[in-house]
């Protein structure tokens, strides 16, 4: 005798959780509560068709009305998995509403730091790197070809996230939060960025002095002499001093003042 | 030029708030995309693919956690890029407008994040009823409308009244303040450049980076050329198992 379930979720209804996700989960970001009310509004078909009495539908809105922040791509994974255990709960299952809750308190922050290192941090700062270049170069269909690359990664890895929530559970998570694997992933990605920001360095960043020391007939042109010791020095010095600072806990604003500081007073004796 | 700011206010406004959250991250924190699309609109591609490139320099790497960041990316892409074309500056002062009004936004931002408390609040009582109907109406319909207060209207503001002044002004200025401003433009793509060290940095592949610095300054490789070199020692990091040598650190 196998057991049968009552209420079921239906393709659709995965779907439509998935895209209003897609669409509004960070609609009403509010400083209060930050996503909850798109994890909410996400979870409303899910709802409507786990639960028919008004209690139990109001206690499964609120539920879902708590503070809740992710990384919206990988955190894909968390609204999938809410769904299998809303489904299991909504059958008689042995799912409290604290087993969801701390399911979804204790996986959104791990996938946010996942999702915000490697979307944000390593594969957008990647392709960014290579078609702002191409732009800059003159290609200027290349940021669409960014827009496509993006878009792609981004609805792939969300769909993927999402329905391996739903069908694999919890089980696939110590797969995709395996440590040693997102060591491996977040270094090979680091050193693809750390070869392209080398590179960039010096190919996107034009730090160049007009200062020229004039003895007697001759004039030494300093940019020549920096650029003979070492090709770029100037951008290489200055990105260095901005890492430097960063290094230091020195707030972005702050460094921006700083170098607009060094601008102005640079501008004005000429030396920049 | 009404048109324009038209158009240029509706997508400053799409932009802003979160019609899509799939579409907006891609042009969000991304003024290479949203800077062309500006420039479309306002029937300069090639100005706005310059001018969004520039100004992506200096958010290279940044990285928005918890919805909180240092910059409004809609003030600083779409506003900036606008403003810059219709008062025909260079991408060097367009870098400098976009801090400016990337901070100036952080206002707008701040208001969004504070006022949408009350529709949080207001879709807490609707769920009492134990209905789902409208709850696109507070998650989604009334932020939006917000955002294009915050958003679009001074969008339109910026452009249509805002460019004329600045290009009027730009032209009065004296030589030294505008040279000034050309230089921040030029020193501030290597904070942009240092974000991005920050955000892939880790002190054992350090030597990457005169990897990467080589194949420009001594080679002059393009930057695809070095991603390929960069995924080539990424693949061979992977398949020759070389995590395992380094283990102990992140």
């Amino acid at each position: 005798m196998s057991e049968r379930k009552e209420k079921k979720l239906t393709k659709s209804d995965l779907l439509r959780c998935f895209l209003i996700w897609e669409t509004t989960s960070e609609s009403c970001l509010s400083y209060e509560r930050l996503m909850s009310l798109g994890f909410c509004h996400a979870m409303a078909p899910i709802i409507n068709r786990l639960y028919q009495d008004k209690e139990d539908r109001v206690a499964a809105l609120k539920r879902h009305m708590v503070f809740f922040n992710t990384e919206n791509n990988w955190g894909a994974f968390i609204p999938g998995i809410v769904c299998s255990m809303e489904e299991e709960k909504a059958n008689g299952g042995s799912v409290s509403d604290e087993m969801i809750n701390s399911v979804k308190i204790g996986l959104m922050g791990p996938l946010a730091g996942i999702g915000d290192t490697i979307t944000q941090g390593l594969l957008k700062t990647v392709l960014l790197a290579i078609f702002v270049d191409m732009t800059l170069k003159g290609n200027i269909v290349a940021p669409f070809i960014y827009a496509i690359l993006l878009g792609a990664y981004i609805f792939g890895m969300g769909y993927f996230t999402f329905f391996s929530g739903y069908r694999l559970g919890q089980n696939v998570l110590t797969k995709i939060t395996d440590a040693s694997i997102m060591r491996k992933i977040t270094n090979s990605l680091s050193i693809l960025g750390l070869v392209i920001a080398g590179a960039m360095m010096v190919n996107n960043v034009s730090i160049v002095t007009p200062l020229a020391i004039h003895v007697g007939e001759t004039s030494v042109v300093i940019q020549e002499l920096l650029d003979s010791i070492l090709p770029g020095m100037l951008s290489v010095i200055f990105v260095m001093l901005c890492f430097g600072l960063m290094k230091k806990n020195v707030s972005v604003f702050k460094i921006m003042i700083i170098l607009f500081v060094v601008a102005v007073v640079g501008a004005f004796f000429g030396i920049l | 030029m009404f048109i324009q700011s038209v158009l240029v206010a509706l997508w400053a406004w799409f932009n802003g708030g979160v019609v899509s959250e799939y579409l907006v991250w891609i042009v969000r924190g991304a003024p290479l995309v949203s800077g062309t699309v500006t420039g479309i609109l306002m029937g300069d591609w090639r100005a706005g693919a310059m001018i969004g490139a520039t100004i992506q320099l200096l958010y290279m790497g940044q990285v928005t956690v918890g919805g909180i960041s240092s910059y409004d990316k809609c003030y600083a892409g779409v506003i900036a890029t606008a403003v810059t074309i219709a008062s025909h500056q260079t991408p060097e002062i367009g870098i400098t407008l976009a801090v400016a009004l990337g901070t100036l936004g952080l206002v707008a931002s701040n208001l969004n994040m504070t006022l949408c408390v009350a529709f949080v609040h207001m879709a807490d009582r609707y769920v009492e009823e134990g209905k789902t109907e409208h709850l696109w109406i507070y998650n989604w319909l009334l932020p939006n409308l917000l955002c294009g207060l915050l958003y679009g209207i001074p969008a339109f503001l910026a452009v249509f009244y805002g460019a004329s002044y600045l290009e009027a002004a730009m032209n009065q200025i004296p030589a030294f303040v505008s040279q000034a401003l050309t230089t921040a433009g030029m020193i501030l793509p290597a904070l942009g450049i240092s974000m991005m060290f920050k955000t892939v940095f880790s002190p054992k592949f350090a030597p990457f980076i005169v990897v990467g610095y080589l194949c420009v300054a001594y080679l002059h490789m393009d930057i695809i050329a070095c991603a390929l070199l960069g995924g080539a020692c990424a693949v061979l990091y992977w398949t020759l198992n070389l995590d395992k040598l380094t283990e102990g650190g992140n």
